[in-house]
């Protein structure tokens, strides 16, 4: 039977359904979605025992409240080490990263603190509608989410789960869960970028300012992308035509500032991109807010890969924790 | 790395872009070439096959970063057997009313028939006179860039974009055309308006073609409902 766990009593700014996002719908025009900080969310459901990808709550700059209508396992991930968001369960302190209980009608409410972004898991399967195999809110495609019109999460929204086995153990390997989060840390000094498209068509000279410099992440960043103002790069491409845009793809539009495509980034774009971000670097800027400074450096996509598949190991080795004690 | 028509490029660690690039080739065959490898891979998806975005001459490739890398994704691609295939894809037939069929819907068709010098019924003449090919499908669910216009009417984008461009919006930018599936911000020059709810519609794929044909305000409307009750 389907079991209402969790109503939303406020949201201050966003907060949104989200999963790995769509399946194999990019070439019908449908954008990828997903999780922001994918190392914050995973986190989220490997501490519940969920399957790292299972859907789970995103809150973007502010915090949330809500309320238990029946005893449920929840887990706020935040993998960086900044700016720790608060939670409180009935004005409670707790710790984010771990697995918490919460009885029925007992009020949770997390303050950002700072935070970016940080994500609830809730043990258990959440019923929501799919588009594309995806329960993600897409705002600029009016589609997605509990609604079903990408609006997000509402006060009084009933967040309800699928019928489920009894809880799992709420064990925690806490060594390897500072492990990961050290070690998904040392990322933040530089952004690593890896030289890909039209790379070509900037100069060495403009390629050596781009690394160089320092930026600010701009207001007018979201989901779709983080734009970014500072020193203006020249690509000497006139014109180009357009192609599939990949996570993290960096396009440097006409007025020769960079753009960090991200989740919701649209499939496809005629300006020209020096390069890409990956790995770690994605989860990292799904950590970043207006203001905040950034700085690239050189990188490569072996090494994305092994940063994602050394953190998928150690994400799936949290979980199992919680997956093997009960069988 | 090269071979013979396409050019390999790792861009993430998740995806890869395959370009034809051959200077020779016309937009139209380096577009059929991705139209062609794009088929053989959506018939037969291999199991590290994430997604897929054809566009004008190039294919980017999703791929699975657990299973393969891009050194393996490059190489299988390489091995395909890519035979040409008579399938042409499929034709739509889209119904357009030439003009707004609501008053606070924007349209350009007198701008553009002014930057030709020319009657709005030329532009609508010439806008429908013959098929187009989709090329590629994005920005939006189901928008299909559709080419190449006739270049008596190729006409610049809009200097500042609309915030408010309705959907069936049928509209065009240089040498393209496209509907609005739905409402959006936009640049392209709109000629009419589309019934056809194309968040509804069969999706378009590329190396299809759709042909345009015009219908009067009372059709457009009889349409329009027609569409809202089946849907309701």
């Amino acid at each position: 039977m389907v079991r209402p766990v969790l109503q939303i009593k406020q949201v201050d700014f966003n907060a949104q359904l989200v999963d790995q996002g769509r399946q194999f719908a990019q070439h019908l025009g449908y954008c990828q979605s997903g999780a922001m900080d994918w190392v914050s969310f995973k986190l989220a459901n490997a501490l519940v025992g969920n399957p790292l990808e299972a859907s789970a709550i995103e809150v973007s700059f502010g915090g949330i409240i809500f309320e238990a209508q029946s005893k449920m396992v929840i887990a706020i991930g935040y993998a960086s080490e900044q700016t720790i968001p608060q939670v409180l369960i009935d004005n409670q302190t707790h710790q984010i990263n771990q697995p918490l209980v919460v009885n029925q009608s007992q009020i949770i409410k997390i303050l950002p603190n700072g935070a970016c972004r940080f994500y609830v898991a809730i043990q258990g399967s959440i019923e929501v509608p799919e588009v594309h195999g995806s329960c993600c809110d897409v705002a600029k495609e009016t589609l997605g989410g509990l609604h079903q019109d990408g609006s997000g999460l509402k006060s009084r929204d009933i967040i309800k789960l699928k019928p489920s086995p009894p809880n799992k153990s709420l064990t925690v390997d806490n060594c390897m869960l500072n492990s990961l989060v050290a070690w998904s840390n040392l990322t933040n000094k530089a952004i690593p970028v890896h030289f890909c498209y039209q790379h070509q068509s900037f100069s060495r000279g403009q390629k050596a300012l781009f690394l160089s410099s320092e930026y600010e992440v701009s207001p007018q960043s979201g989901k779709q992308g983080i734009r970014l103002s500072g020193q203006n790069i020249r690509s000497n491409l006139t014109n180009m035509l357009s192609e599939g845009i990949c996570n993290g793809a960096i396009q440097i539009a006409g007025d020769g500032l960079p753009m960090i495509l991200l989740a919701d980034r649209q499939t496809i774009g005629g300006y020209p991109k020096i390069g890409a971000v990956g790995g770690l670097g994605l989860a990292r800027l799904g950590q970043a807010k207006p203001g905040d400074k950034i700085v690239f450096e050189l990188s490569d996509n072996e090494i994305f890969r092994q940063q994602r598949l050394l953190a998928e190991n150690m994400l799936l080795n949290i979980q199992s924790v919680n997956r093997t004690i009960h069988q | 790395m090269e071979n013979r028509l396409f050019r390999f490029e790792a861009v993430s660690e998740e995806a890869i872009l395959v370009s034809v690039r051959d200077p020779k080739l016309a937009l139209v065959e380096r577009n059929e070439l991705v139209a062609l490898l794009n088929g053989v891979l959506k018939s037969s998806p291999p199991k590290w096959l994430t997604d897929l975005v054809p566009s004008y001459d190039t294919l980017l490739i999703y791929f699975d970063w657990r299973q393969v890398d891009s050194y393996f994704v490059i190489n299988k691609i390489k091995e395909l057997q890519l035979i040409a295939s008579n399938h042409l894809g499929k034709t739509h037939k889209i119904p357009v009313f030439y003009g707004a069929p609501e008053d606070k819907y924007p349209l350009d068709l007198q701008n553009v028939a002014d930057v030709h010098k020319m009657f709005q019924q030329e532009v609508i003449k010439s806008h429908q006179q013959r098929p187009y090919r989709v090329f590629s499908v994005g920005f939006l669910p189901n928008f299909a860039y559709l080419g190449e216009l006739m270049s008596d009417i190729a006409t610049p984008r809009l200097k500042t974009p609309r915030t408010y461009v309705p959907a069936g919006a049928v509209a065009i930018a240089d040498r393209q055309t496209a509907i609005y599936p739905q409402r959006s911000q936009g640049g392209w020059q709109i000629l009419g308006y589309t019934p056809v709810d194309l968040r509804k519609h069969e999706g378009f794929s590329v190396g299809d073609h759709v042909e345009f044909y015009p219908i009067d305000l009372p059709t457009y409307d009889r349409m329009k409902n027609g569409e809202t009750s089946a849907a309701n």
